[in-house]
């Protein structure tokens, strides 16, 4: 096909090593993803150490595979992206080191991603629901709760943020606390739809302030300690935090786009994944005539696919890096990007 | 024949291209830093041989132990070199190729390397012969070695002298010997061709210390 550049994005900013094809004339043509949530459960959260040893293992049989599911080899590949940042260093080295000396030896470009733009784009790897810009963002996860305002692709202005725990960690560790394992944020939505919405009534930590920040801490101290003294109601105080984080999440996003006049909201991020969210962000939009997209189930988490869009866009306009030298940002504020 | 040989395990980088007899070396000595330039060495020796690394027959490398970020950028940068046009790979202990450098400057002696891993220990092994034995990770109080006559290197030597002192006898301590890539090309030519086979799949670390993870108490 003509002008069609193909992009090999690489994602190794965590706990999964994600590979993603995308092509700027036929959209996403492969992705694979390795999962390391088996090798840290035993140690209830991730190691990083181990996060690295396991990338290094993953990152070329992955990328052969995803190359081998399409019939396409490396000669086809015209640009390589990979997450410079934010993230584990060592486990952001790995992806690193293989994608630029990988960009070096065949001689094609390479840019570093931020990870959480490859989040925030990510809905527009669906081709029949594609957000329209501007949008405001919403990105939740284990690491990073921030409201963005997308003017346009990198020019990213950050709304509000938590100033303690993420949500996606808030969820987790209320988990732990209540015997759920490792991550737990699944397994305690999925227990919150046993328990009843009328035993307990959590705080909504923040939401009279003015401004756009979040505080997930104390309510996780307060299903703590309500666990301590009934221990026997896990369902429903599941139910009751879970209710409260929707609710905290729901009214921010409603104040940012009142701020902003924005009419879209995009969320991405693994807890974008949760069913409770997205039906008080579905209600909320309908109520209020906001569009919201999500992404697709499977690149709610961590993804390479996200990393190859980003990278594609980006350069497809130009950028990139220079010398292949291996500069990873493990802190790397999203507002200083440069815009597309 | 082309080799293209890289060390960064420990905080000296270095890489080396072999192209048919003519080479070419580069090495930066940055400290931690130094192995995020590794990529810009490769490109300048490539450059000076005139090749491309599609001609590259094979890629020898140090696969550790050392520092962890050192060592899996080194394998990192291979894996991606070699997946680009399919070369072979051969990993080489970072021991190893500091005993052969010492074993070049002091011929028939039995070389002690220690290097400081750390944590008050050390990665270390006894080189002789073109062999490496004992290669472990050690309190340097816990060494035993019933050889005399040895030559100590390694930076294990300077952060724990004394300890290292008091557990082995050294006949010399050489400060001078440090990995360079291009010991790596003459230590292939010299055993490592006959005697170790390339990576079966992917270039792969060697870390010797795993105790890395502490499980949770709850």
């Amino acid at each position: 096909m003509s002008d069609e550049h193909i992009t090999l994005g690489i994602e190794t900013s965590c706990d999964e090593t994600g590979i993603g094809i995308f092509s700027n004339k036929r959209g996403l043509l492969a992705h694979k993803l390795f999962s390391q949530v088996d090798i840290h459960a035993e140690y209830g959260g991730v190691v990083p150490e181990l996060a690295s040893r396991d990338h290094i293992r993953k990152i070329t049989p992955l990328i052969k595979e995803c190359l081998a599911d399409i019939n396409l080899n490396l000669r086809n590949i015209s640009g390589i992206g990979y997450t410079a940042g934010p993230g584990l260093s060592g486990a952001l080295l790995v992806g690193g080191s293989v994608a630029q000396s990988l960009a070096w030896s065949l001689n094609i470009p390479s840019i570093g991603i931020h990870h959480m733009e490859g989040h925030l784009l990510s809905p527009l790897l669906d081709e029949k629901n594609k957000p329209e810009l501007p949008f405001i963002a919403l990105l939740v996860s284990g690491g990073h709760t921030l409201l963005v305002d997308v003017e346009r692709i990198g020019q990213y202005k950050i709304l509000g943020e938590s100033l303690d725990d993420a949500v996606g960690e808030a969820f987790d560790k209320t988990a732990k606390i209540l015997g759920l394992g490792y991550p737990g944020g699944p397994a305690l939505a999925k227990l919150a739809k046993e328990g009843s919405s009328e035993t307990y009534s959590f705080p909504r930590p923040m939401i009279d302030r003015p401004n756009l920040d979040f505080s997930f801490s104390g309510l996780k101290t307060f299903a703590r300690n309500t666990f301590l003294d009934n221990s026997d109601k896990k369902a429903d105080i599941a139910k009751a935090f879970e209710l409260a984080a929707v609710d905290i999440l729901k009214i921010k996003c409603q104040k940012a786009l009142e701020k902003t006049g924005r009419k879209s909201l995009v969320i991405s991020g693994g807890v974008s994944a949760n069913l409770s969210l997205r039906e008080e962000l579905d209600k909320m939009g309908e109520y209020s005539g906001v569009k919201i997209f999500y992404p697709k189930h499977e690149f709610c988490t961590d993804n390479g696919a996200m990393i190859a869009l980003a990278a594609s866009i980006r350069l497809s306009h130009g950028q990139l890096d220079n010398h292949y030298e291996i500069n990873i940002k493990p802190r790397w504020n999203l507002e200083t990007l440069s815009a597309v | 024949m082309q080799i293209l040989a890289i060390d960064s395990c420990t905080e000296f980088c270095s890489v080396s291209l072999y192209n048919n007899g003519s080479k070419s070396l580069r090495f930066i000595d940055h400290g931690s830093k130094s192995s995020s330039h590794l990529i810009p060495l490769c490109d300048e020796v490539f450059k000076e041989q005139g090749i491309d690394t599609s001609e590259l027959d094979l890629i020898i490398y140090t696969k550790g132990p050392g520092a962890f970020t050192g060592v899996r950028i080194c394998v990192g940068v291979v894996q991606g070199i070699s997946l680009s046009h399919d070369i072979p790979t051969m990993g080489i202990s970072t021991l190893e190729l500091i005993g052969y450098s010492a074993s070049l400057k002091h011929p028939n002696k039995t070389i002690l390397i220690a290097q400081d891993a750390r944590m008050s220990e050390v990665y270390w092994g006894t080189y002789h012969n073109q062999s490496l034995v004992n290669e472990d990770l050690d309190k340097p109080t816990d060494l035993f070695i019933e050889r005399d006559e040895l030559i100590g290197v390694g930076t294990g030597f300077k952060s724990y002298s004394k300890e290292l002192h008091n557990s082995v006898q050294v006949e010399k301590i050489d400060h001078e010997i440090k990995p360079i890539a291009e010991d790596l090309i003459d230590l292939y030519f010299d055993y490592a061709k006959e005697r170790y086979s390339t990576d079966k799949d992917i270039a792969l670390p060697q870390y010797l210390r795993n105790n890395v993870a502490q499980k949770s108490l709850k």
